[in-house]
């Protein structure tokens, strides 16, 4: 009788350590960061502007939909004012282009199941009658927030995504 | 009583499967190991980086602190001199060059990652480039989340290949890494 009580003891131990090896905690301490929603705006396409989308909308949960590509565009480098109306036009390795159209906050994004661009991926904005061209390729990464984010002036990543540099 | 027996034999075995595992993940290569690195001419280096960095030095892939295999130059993340005051930063997007110092860089860390089979690649005179994770990762030949970025045959390809055999082939470089008489070539003005 010992045996067995000590072999269930064993097999619920190893069944414990399989769940627990199913929960990515990098994933969730990355989803805590970004905190609660801010005060007086609902879940949809006009929260959380600049924060990095895919956090949550990449697939792992919580948020859905799924997003291939998610990000914030700003009027200039370094400002807060978001843009609405920018055209974003991506266009993958295969040339498979789509365009965007960023909302009131600046927000633009297009679901998994609707596009999966393959990468490196051109990005190119549009805003009256002017055009920027991202000067590098997304490499492998649809948050735009992933690489712009924060201050500018540092060697490791980018400001938020801006249309003019002034 | 047989049963108990039975039941007595799968939990010994039990105990021991998970006693190796145990001890299997604790082991480590022995702490007096060395290998003496040996990486490809590092003077040639410097018309190599400019491929790296615009295949493969993205800031969401290789142009990262977070990644082994560290790429820096314009167009992704920059070298910081941790003294240096914030104004003489380097930006991912200014200036557009990549300097001596983000080219040695670069050069320790591609080399670094599998010192042991650089060096027997370097010695066999670049035969044998895809015993390099370097080279079946860039073509796709082994999982890769940035997928193909290197076509074998292509210029890219040819850049590295070459280097890899001390005797780089200078005008492939310059053609995947976008370089031009007046320097790097940038977006649009690259074909690559």
């Amino acid at each position: 009788m010992i045996p067995t009580r000590v072999a269930t003891v064993l097999l619920a131990m190893l069944g414990a350590a399989g769940s627990a090896s199913c929960i990515d905690p990098i994933h969730t301490d990355n989803v805590t960061a970004l905190g609660g929603e801010a005060s007086g705006v609902r879940e949809g396409p006009t929260h959380r502007p600049g924060q990095p989308c895919l956090t949550c909308h990449g697939g792992s949960g919580p948020g859905s939909p799924e997003f291939s590509v998610a990000g914030t565009v700003y009027a200039v480098r370094g400002g807060a004012q978001a843009v609405e109306g920018v055209s974003v036009v991506l266009t993958d390795a295969n040339k498979e282009t789509r365009t965007l159209v960023s909302n009131e906050v600046g927000n633009f994004y297009i679901e998994a199941s609707r596009w999966a661009p393959a990468t490196p991926m051109r990005v190119e904005l549009q805003y009256g009658g002017k055009a920027k061209v991202m000067k590098s390729l997304i490499g492998g990464n649809g948050t735009c927030a992933f690489c712009h984010y924060g201050a500018d002036n540092e060697a490791t990543h980018m400001p938020p995504v801006f249309m003019s540099d002034q | 009583m047989k049963s108990n027996l039975v039941t007595f034999a799968l939990t010994a075995l039990l105990g021991l499967t998970v006693t190796a595992t145990l001890t299997a993940s604790c082991s480590s290569p022995a702490t007096s190991a060395r290998v003496d690195a040996l990486g490809p001419a590092r003077a040639q280096f410097d018309v190599v980086v400019p491929m790296l960095v615009r295949r493969c030095g993205s800031i969401d892939c290789h142009g990262s602190n977070y990644r082994n295999m560290r790429v820096y130059g314009y167009g992704g993340t920059r070298l910081r001199d941790a003294g240096a005051p914030a104004s003489s930063v380097l930006r991912p997007d200014f200036p557009a060059n990549i300097t001596a110092d983000e080219v040695e860089a670069t050069y320790q860390a591609v080399v670094g990652l599998e010192p042991e089979i650089m060096r027997e690649v370097v010695l066999a005179g670049g035969a044998g480039p895809e015993r390099l994770t370097l080279v079946r990762k860039g073509r796709d030949e082994e999982r890769h989340k940035g997928h193909l970025r290197i076509t074998p045959g292509d210029t890219a390809d040819r850049c590295l290949l070459t280097w890899l055999a001390s005797s780089v082939d200078v005008a492939a470089c310059n053609a995947a890494g976008c370089v031009g008489d007046g320097g790097l070539i940038e977006g649009e003005g690259c074909a690559q």
